[in-house]
C-alpha cells in the first residue's frame, strides 16, 4: 500500500516536472478583445510564462500603427502617431520612445511570423490593457478610451473624411468632442504650427519654405486623392487629353468647339492660392507639361471644392477641377487620355492626377490627437476613407 | 468764496466744484458724469488702437509700395506670385487700384439707386400712407434692415445673377470679352443691385423718421400759404429733414463699403479694373471689392506679405469710411452755412 502510494506520487511528480520543462506553450483558449470587438487572427496568440504574444499584424491592424521588420537586425519597430517602440527578436531589452526598458519575455519568431508581447507593446502605445482571469480574456481599450476635445482644420478635401472619422470615434466615446473646420490646406499648415488646430489637414505635401518657417511640424500621410476635371452635365464633351486640359486651363483654347463641344466660351474655374487641390492640379496638370505654365488670369477663383462644384453645376460652359470625392451627379468628370476618373484607376496609378493627403501636428501629438490620426489607418478608418471616395494608403 | 465753500461743506457737496465760476453739483452726479466720460474716452481709445494695430500690420506693404499701392492694378496675380514665392525672396508688390475701383463702383452705384428710391419710399410712408398701412410699411422696412447680409447674397446668387446672365448677355459678347474676363452674370451690376436692396431699408427707415420729425407747423404754414401738397413735401418738408436723410445715407454707405460676404458671392471675385471703353459691358464686368478681397484671399494668409497686403486693404477701407464721415460733416456744415444756420 505504501509502495503504491509512493510510486503514484513519483509518477505524478515526474509528469509535472516534464510538463513544466516543456514550457507553458499551451494551445491557448485566450481571447483578445480590442475596443469591444474580438480580434480574429489567422495564427493564434501564444502564451509563454503568463505573457501573451501576438502576431505583429494584430498590432498594426488594431492600433493603426506602422510596423516594420528588419531582416538583417531582427528588429521590430512599431510607430504610432505618438509613440515609437523597438524590439529585437530574442532580446529582452526594448526601447520605448528612446528610453530602454526590460521585458519579461522577448519577441520571437514562430513559423516565420513575428510575435510580440501584447501587454508591453499595447501599454507602450498608450492603450489600456486588462486581463480578466475568470473569462481568460484580454480587454484592450485604445480608440474607446478617448476623452477631451480635438480641434481639426485645414483642407476642405480632407474635411469630409475627418468628419466621418470624428463621427465614428464620438460614437465610441461619450466624453469626446471633435471640431472639424475647413479653411484650406494653407490654413491647415499654419493652424497646426501655431497650435490653433490639434491636427491640421493638408491635401498636399508641406512645402520646403513652410518646413523652414515651422521646423517642428510633423506630417503623417493618411492616403491620397485624385483630382477630377469636371464640366457641366449638359456639356457634350466627355473626354480630354492632358494637353487639352493644359491648353484650356492656361487660356490657349477658349472655345468649346475646339475640343468637340458647342460654339461657346470656356469659363475656367479655379481655386484661390492656399488650396491644396490647386497645388496638386498645378503640379500634375500644368507644370508637368510646362514648368512655367500658369492658369489663365480670367479664371474665377473659389475658396473651396464645394463652391467650384456648384459653379460648374450651375454654369453651362464652365470647367473646373475638384477632389474626386466631391464628384456627384451634379457634375460630369471627363476622362483624361481615355482613363476615366474612378477610384480604381487612381489606385492603379493609371489616372494622371493623384495627390497625397496629410495630417499635420506640432511635434509629436498628444495621445488623444494621436489616436485620431492612428484611426485613419485601421480597417474601419480605411473603410470611411473609401466610402468618401478617397484612396487609403497601400 | 468762503461763504460758498462753507455752504458747500454744510451740504456735503464736493468742495472742488465750489467756486465762483461753476455751479455746485452733488457728488453723485459728478461721479456719473466722470464715469460716462471715462467710458467715452475708453471707446475712443479702442477705436484709435484698432486703427493703429491695423496700420502697424499693414506697414511693411505700405512702406514697400508707397503711393503705388493705390495706383497699380493686378492684385490677383500679385497674390498668386506672393504665395508661390520662395521663403528667401518674398514678394511685396501689391496694387489695390482695381479693388478700390470695385468698392467705389458698387457703393456709388448702389447709392444712386437706393437714395432716390429710399427717400421716395420714406415720403410715401410718412406723408401719403395712412394709419395701419403706414404702420405696416414701417415695420416691414425695419424688418428688412435687420436681415443678415448673407441672405441677400444668396438671393443675389439665385435670382439676380441668373437674370443678368440670361437676359443681358449673349454668347457672342461672352466670347468677345473672354480675353479680358468672364462674363457669367457675376458682375458689378449684380453687386450694385444686391447692395441697393441691402441699404434701401436703412435709408428708408431713417429718412422716414426724419420726415416724421419735421414739425407739423412747417406743413401747416406751407399749406396755408397756398402751396400744393407735393410742393410742400419737396420744397419744405424734405429739406427740413435733410440732416436725418443724410444720416441714413451715411449709415447705408458705411454698410455698403464694408459688405464682404454678399458681394463675394455675386461680384465675380476677379480684381478687374472696369473700363468705360467697353461701353455697356462696363456694368457687366466682374469686380472684386476691398472687403470681398479680404474674405476671398484669406486662405493665403499664411504668407506674411499677403497677410500685410490684406491688412492694407483694411487700412484703405478704414480711410474710406473715415473720409466719408468727415466729408458728411463738411457737406452738412456747408449746407447749413448757406441756409443761414437754419
Amino acid at each position: 500500500m505504501a509502495a503504491r502510494k509512493t510510486v503514484t506520487a513519483l509518477l505524478l511528480a515526474l509528469v509535472l516536472v516534464f510538463g513544466s520543462l516543456t514550457g507553458l506553450q499551451a494551445a491557448t483558449s485566450i481571447e483578445i478583445y480590442v475596443d469591444g470587438s474580438k480580434v480574429v487572427s489567422d495564427v493564434a496568440p501564444v502564451i509563454e510564462n503568463g505573457t501573451t504574444l501576438v502576431p505583429l499584424r494584430i498590432i498594426s491592424e488594431n492600433f493603426g500603427a506602422r510596423v516594420n521588420w528588419n531582416d538583417a537586425t531582427s528588429a521590430v519597430t512599431v510607430n504610432s502617431a505618438a509613440n515609437d517602440v523597438k524590439l529585437v527578436v530574442g532580446s529582452k531589452s526594448a526601447t520605448v520612445n528612446g528610453a530602454n526598458q526590460t521585458l519579461s519575455i522577448a519577441a520571437k519568431l514562430i513559423n516565420g511570423r513575428t510575435f510580440v508581447p501584447l501587454r508591453f507593446v499595447g501599454e507602450s502605445l498608450g492603450a489600456n490593457v486588462d486581463y480578466d482571469a475568470k473569462t481568460n480574456r484580454v480587454n484592450i481599450k485604445y480608440f474607446s478610451d478617448m476623452a477631451g476635445t480635438i480641434t481639426i482644420g485645414g483642407s476642405t478635401t480632407i474635411q469630409p473624411v475627418a468628419e466621418a472619422v470624428a463621427g465614428i470615434l464620438k460614437g465610441m466615446n461619450s466624453g469626446l468632442s471633435v471640431t472639424v473646420v475647413g479653411g484650406g490646406s494653407g490654413n491647415g499648415v499654419k493652424g497646426a504650427a501655431s497650435g490653433e488646430f490639434n491636427i491640421g489637414n493638408a491635401s498636399r505635401d508641406v512645402k520646403d519654405s513652410e518646413m523652414a518657417t515651422y521646423p517642428d511640424l510633423i506630417s503623417h500621410k493618411i492616403g491620397s486623392d485624385a483630382i477630377a476635371v469636371v464640366v457641366n452635365p449638359a456639356n457634350p464633351v466627355k473626354a480630354l487629353t492632358r494637353q487639352q486640359v493644359f491648353d484650356i486651363f492656361t487660356g490657349k483654347i477658349v472655345n468649346w468647339n475646339e475640343v468637340g463641344g458647342n460654339n461657346a466660351p470656356i469659363f475656367v474655374q479655379t481655386r484661390e492660392a492656399g488650396s491644396g487641390t490647386l497645388d496638386g492640379f498645378n503640379e500634375k496638370a500644368i507644370h508637368a507639361i510646362d514648368a512655367n505654365g500658369a492658369i489663365v488670369a480670367s479664371a474665377i477663383a473659389h475658396t473651396s471644392n464645394g463652391l467650384v462644384k456648384e459653379a460648374v453645376a450651375n454654369g453651362a460652359n464652365t470647367i473646373g477641377f475638384i477632389s474626386l470625392a466631391y464628384v456627384d451627379s451634379s457634375v460630369k468628370a471627363v476622362s483624361i487620355d481615355s482613363i476615366p476618373a474612378t477610384v480604381e484607376k487612381a489606385q492603379s496609378g493609371e489616372y494622371a492626377y493623384v495627390r497625397p493627403l496629410n495630417v499635420l501636428t506640432k511635434g509629436r501629438p498628444n495621445l488623444l490627437a494621436a489616436k485620431f490620426i492612428d484611426f485613419y489607418t485601421t480597417p474601419k478608418g480605411i473603410e470611411a476613407m473609401e466610402e468618401e471616395g478617397y484612396l487609403p494608403l497601400q | 468764496m468762503d461763504t460758498v465753500k462753507s455752504v458747500a461743506a454744510e451740504q456735503g457737496l464736493s468742495r472742488s466744484r465750489a467756486s465762483k465760476r461753476s455751479p455746485i453739483w452733488p457728488k453723485r452726479d459728478i461721479f456719473w458724469e466722470r464715469l460716462i466720460l471715462s467710458l467715452t474716452v475708453l471707446s475712443a481709445a479702442l477705436i484709435i488702437l484698432i486703427f493703429v494695430f491695423i496700420l502697424q500690420e499693414a506697414w511693411p506693404v505700405i512702406r514697400a509700395n508707397g503711393l503705388s499701392l493705390v495706383t497699380t492694378t493686378g492684385f490677383d496675380k500679385q497674390v498668386y506670385n506672393a504665395y508661390y514665392a520662395p521663403a528667401n525672396a518674398p514678394v511685396w508688390n501689391f496694387g489695390l487700384l482695381s479693388l478700390i475701383a470695385g468698392t467705389a463702383a458698387t457703393t456709388c452705384g448702389a447709392l444712386l439707386v437706393a437714395v432716390p428710391a429710399g427717400v421716395g419710399t420714406a415720403i410715401i410712408i410718412s406723408e401719403i400712407a395712412r394709419g395701419s398701412l403706414k404702420r405696416f410699411l414701417l415695420s416691414i422696412i425695419r424688418l428688412l434692415a435687420a436681415i443678415p447680409s448673407v441672405i441677400y447674397g444668396l438671393v443675389g446668387l439665385m435670382v439676380v445673377v441668373p437674370f443678368i446672365r440670361d437676359n443681358l448677355l449673349t454668347v457672342d459678347i461672352q466670347i468677345k470679352y473672354l480675353q479680358y474676363f468672364q462674363l457669367s452674370g457675376n458682375s458689378m451690376l449684380a453687386g450694385i443691385l444686391v447692395l441697393s436692396f441691402m441699404i434701401l431699408p436703412i435709408i428708408t427707415a431713417l429718412s422716414a423718421d426724419a420726415i416724421r420729425a419735421v414739425p407739423l407747423e412747417y406743413r401747416e404754414a406751407s399749406l396755408a400759404l397756398g402751396v400744393s401738397k407735393w410742393r410742400t413735401i419737396t420744397r419744405v418738408v424734405v429739406p427740413a429733414a435733410k440732416s436725418g436723410i443724410l444720416a441714413g445715407t451715411v449709415l447705408g454707405t458705411g454698410r455698403a463699403i464694408g459688405e464682404a460676404i454678399a458681394l463675394s458671392m455675386v461680384c465675380g471675385g476677379n480684381a478687374v479694373l472696369p473700363s468705360l471703353t467697353h461701353g455697356f459691358v462696363f456694368f457687366l464686368t466682374p469686380v472684386l471689392p476691398l472687403a470681398s478681397a479680404i474674405v476671398n484671399k484669406s486662405e493665403a494668409i499664411s504668407v506674411p506679405s499677403i497677410e500685410a497686403a490684406l491688412f492694407a486693404c483694411g487700412v484703405v477701407l478704414l480711410i474710406m469710411s473715415s473720409f466719408l464721415s468727415v466729408a458728411t460733416k463738411a457737406v452738412e456744415s456747408a449746407v447749413r452755412r448757406r441756409q443761414g444756420l437754419d
